[in-house]
């Protein structure tokens, strides 16, 4: 499956990512494209930003917007979340139709309409509560067929007070650190498809529930209730290392109260080919690669084949000795 | 108006009024912020007229006959924007010097936040401050005309900025919200519409060189700006870019096989690019003097927009006051003039209690109760209420004196100079003071308050912690001294006998356990440890009488049937026993022999 603007359009779409410079932000003006291709209106709003979020307590506002602020080419029509102080900046004429909600180091959050097609800067407040707020009103707005967040991955909390988001992860890997990006999907993969929790099981005493965050700390504390289920409410409240988690699932004792919609990863590889980074992969994970860069050229790339990723996947696992 | 002062933690902690607090649930940024400001008024007027603010909000929803009309108020109170904290100016406004109240609401911090950002001046004031005021005028507005004379004369709402709203709704495609338009510089329209020509030049070009370069290299962008080639693809594609058979690319190394390409502008494209920029830095000097225009505007309108402020922040909090009373059945408290003893109650209810009750499905008795001694004093069963009555008590009083309603069928009282709690549990002591120091230093803090104001003082058990025949020496000396001051009442909950100055002090005592039920019950179910604890509360709770009863005694003491509840509370029958026949031994002690009886009565 490669994407396209049908599993956009109508929904809330999260982007996700494990790092600065993993594409998120090159997935959203790739989805932006494809929506746009087909007519449709779309409200971007970033998630804070990388390396920064919320400005340390008693900061002064920044007054100019740093370079790090991502900047889009939107288009007449379209919503984005902005701050008070990059408003000088744009040229997109924009119409302020909400806000403030939340703060920035570029002051208040603001959700504004471009009256003409021309260049915007993203910024979005780091707390979940206003993130969800702005959304609420952008995916409400007239016109608005869709809505894509910029977020970040060590802010994942973000997704879970968002109304039905779906869950996409932008990676980048090269041949240095292909092994271990495999990894980290493989273990972003368990988490997003973690068993949902049957109500009917819930008897007292039946299952460890933790309302917060569930560390190595905290299941240090309990290493006695070895065998007892845990209950989480969401992946958000995951912190435990990777073959934490991976015990944890093997054993089939952790679960979750509510679902994300996780609808797979989009890859963008440098200096390897998708055949041998999928090597690294479990071939359910491999199954889950949505999309490979969306920025190659589909005719006559060395990624012609992307459309073939699931038989590239087979043909991995068969080397291995998989299948 | 006198400024309010703190509620003591420890006050606000024993009473849990902080509970309710928090249910009070304004709309609007200001009303939130009122919530923020609540605090312990000692002025009799200004008490009153916070109850009449409270009718008066209840009145006004009231006139509001169908409820379309009632939801379209609190939308719009809830749709009203906080304007910049320098046109406003409500701060402190409604309850002045509150810095050390309890701060209840979360709204301060993103008030804090907005006003950091907001200049302090309109010449630096940009387009969210422009948006800002308006969607504050046009929700003000819908308020305003919503409300009738009696309470816009009450709250002190009045319009006057119509012609400021009609300027900056020249901007924006709705009510809400804002832009900078030809409507407000003319001037504008020319440049823009030579931006959006230029738009469409440099659109229009781009299309064209990504259909050229569609056509010679077989590259299609599809709106993305840049694409990853195949290095030899790449290089042959720039190849034929430089002979001039298609458009020219730009390239940077993506990996070790391929490229990074992007379309070079060619020359139409970048002046088109170049007289856009020029334009847009005219567009900008254009709005931005359209900007200062518009804020000389709004600060030309700021007395009235203050007053706008002042007005939306007493009627929202008045109106939230008056959902909270109608939810839980809270009345306007009666206030005395200081100086007189008396606190009256009827049917008052401890909240806080009463819902706990109802979570647990045991009954909640409300309390009545009447003071009209500088002093009183509560004896009774353990477990048998007495400490739930003075909550209830500071609950109320402390609700009044915030300017709230109370939970109560009736409520008389005074207003006091100050509130205070003595020996509740769970105050946090520090210094190095134990329980018993902590007491005697509050007692020394209500004895200094209370000689220069009359106040209100709460002892919940008193100097337990120390020997019993000095708690109660101490006791009675406490008692003498407070009711010696004049217009300070003090009641205490306390298992020591204390004998009360003549017409300055009442006692009272709960009516407690049931004794036939109980002993029956004990006898009936030994095994009172099998039981959980859930269990064993209820039934207590169904054999006590939480009822208080004025003894008229000058004597304070009641039996505290502290045995009978260790029982039910499922300690060990032997052991109850032998308490039991100690007491028994005590007594019989205590008592004069009979012989000893006789003689006395013979001298008589």
């Amino acid at each position: 499956m490669s994407l396209n603007a049908a599993l956009f359009a109508g929904r809330v779409n999260f982007i996700a990512g494990f790092a600065a410079a993993s594409g998120k932000t090159m997935l959203a003006k790739a989805i932006l494209a494809l929506l746009r291709e087909k007519g449709l209106k779309c409200a971007l709003i970033s998630a804070g930003y990388e390396g920064g979020g919320r400005e340390p307590a008693g900061a002064p506002a920044l007054k100019m917007p740093s370079l790090e602020m991502p900047t889009f080419e939107v288009e007449k029509g379209e919503v984005f979340s902005t701050a008070a102080n990059a408003l000088p900046f744009l040229d997109c004429m924009p119409e302020l139709i909400a806000g403030p909600v939340g703060s920035s180091a570029l002051g208040p959050i603001v959700l504004a309409r471009a009256e003409r097609s021309g260049s915007a800067i993203l910024a979005g407040p780091a707390r979940s509560e206003a993130l969800a707020t702005l959304v609420e009103a952008a995916r409400h707005l007239r016109g608005i067929d869709a809505v894509i967040i910029d977020g970040t991955l060590d802010r994942l909390t973000q997704i879970s007070v968002l109304p039905d988001p779906q869950l996409y992860c932008a990676v980048r890997a090269d041949r240095a650190d292909c092994q271990q990006i495999a990894k980290r999907m493989a273990t972003f993969y368990q988490l997003v498809h973690l068993p949902k929790w049957d109500a009917s099981r819930a008897r007292e005493g039946e299952a460890l529930i933790f309302e917060g965050a569930l560390s190595s700390a905290t299941l240090e504390k309990h290493k006695s209730a070895r065998d007892i289920p845990i209950l989480i409410k969401d992946i958000t409240r995951v912190f435990l290392r990777p073959d934490e988690i991976a015990s944890l699932s093997a054993r089939g004792r952790l679960f979750i109260q509510q679902e994300i919609s996780f609808r797979g990863f989009v890859v963008a590889l440098r200096d390897i080919e998708p055949e041998e980074f999928m090597f690294y992969l479990p071939h359910d994970v491999a199954d889950s690669i949505l999309s490979w860069n969306p920025y190659e050229h589909e005719e006559g790339s060395r990624f012609a084949q992307q459309a073939q990723a699931a038989d590239i996947g087979r043909s991995a696992r068969y080397k291995r000795g998989d299948v | 108006m006198k400024k309010p002062l703190p509620v003591p933690p420890h006050v606000l902690s024993f009473s849990q009024a902080d509970s309710l607090f928090a249910r009070l649930a304004p709309l609007s940024p200001y009303g939130k912020e009122r919530v923020a400001e609540i605090g312990f008024f000692t002025d009799f007027e200004a008490l009153e007229s916070f109850y009449d603010d409270i009718e008066a909000a209840g009145a006004a929803l009231d006139s509001l006959e169908h409820s379309a009309r009632r939801d379209k108020l609190f939308w719009h109170l809830s749709r009203l924007t906080r304007i910049p904290e320098s046109l406003a100016g409500t701060s402190g406004n409604s309850a002045p010097g509150s810095s050390g109240a309890a701060n209840f609401s979360a709204s301060n911090s993103a008030a804090k936040k907005i006003s950091a950002s907001s200049p302090s001046n309109a010449d630096a004031w940009g387009l969210m401050e422009l948006f800002l005021v308006k969607k504050f005028l046009v929700h003000y507005k819908g308020i305003f005309e919503l409300l009738d004379d009696e309470a816009r004369t009450r709250f002190g709402f009045f319009f006057s900025t119509q012609e400021l709203l009609d300027v900056l709704s020249a901007g924006g495609s709705d009510a809400e919200s804002f832009s900078i338009s030809e409507r407000h510089e003319p001037a504008l329209a020319a440049v823009r519409a030579r931006i959006a020509r230029l738009s469409e030049t440099a659109l229009e070009r781009r299309r064209k060189l990504q259909e050229a370069a569609r056509t010679a290299y077989g590259i299609d962008f599809a709106g993305r700006e840049m694409l990853i080639l195949p290095v030899d693809k790449a290089l042959d594609a720039m190849g034929k870019g430089r002979l001039g058979q298609g458009p020219l690319l730009a390239a940077d190394p993506y990996d070790s096989r391929s490229m990074m390409i992007r379309l070079v502008p060619d020359t139409e494209l970048l002046e088109a690019e170049e007289a856009r920029r020029k334009a847009r830095d005219e567009e900008k000097l254009l709005e931005q003097a359209a900007i200062v225009r518009l804020s000389a505007l709004v600060v030309a309108a700021k007395d009235a927009l203050q007053s706008y402020c002042r007005a939306v922040k007493r009627f929202d909090y008045s109106l939230a006051q008056w959902k909270l009373a109608q939810e839980l059945g809270m009345v306007r408290p009666r206030l005395r003039a200081r100086g007189t003893a008396c606190i009256q109650c009827h049917g008052a209810r401890f909240i806080p209690l009463e819902e706990e009750c109802r979570e647990r499905g045991v009954a909640y008795m409300p309390l009545d109760f009447e003071l009209d001694t500088p002093v009183g004093i509560l004896s009774g069963s353990n477990m048998g209420g007495k400490t739930c009555v003075l909550q209830t008590l500071v609950f109320l009083q402390l609700l009044a004196q915030c300017g709230m309603f109370v939970p109560a069928a009736a409520f008389e009282t005074v207003v006091f100079g100050w509130i205070d709690v003595i020996g509740a549990a769970g105050e946090s002591r520090g210094r190095g003071l134990s329980a018993y120091g902590f007491e005697i230093r509050r007692l020394i803090e209500v004895l200094h308050a209370a000689k220069n104001e009359p106040g209100f003082a709460v002892f919940d058990e008193f100097a337990h912690t120390t020997s019993a025949k000095e708690a109660q020496a101490l006791m009675q000396a406490a008692v003498e001294q407070l009711a010696s001051l004049s217009g300070t009442v003090a009641l205490f909950a306390t298992h020591i006998e204390c004998s009360l100055p003549e017409g300055k002090g009442t006692a009272y005592r709960m009516a407690g356990l049931d004794s036939e039920r109980a002993r029956s019950i004990i006898e009936s179910t030994p095994a009172q440890s099998e039981r959980s604890l859930d269990a064993l509360l209820a039934q207590i709770n169904s054999l006590m009488q939480y009822k208080v009863i004025r003894t008229g005694k000058a004597s304070a003491h009641a039996k505290s049937d502290a045995l009978a509840v260790a029982r039910l509370l499922g300690l060990d029958k032997d052991l109850v026993d032998r308490a039991q026949e100690l007491l028994a031994e005590s007594d019989t002690r205590r008592a004069p022999p009979a012989q000893d009886k006789q003689k006395e009565r013979g001298a008589e």
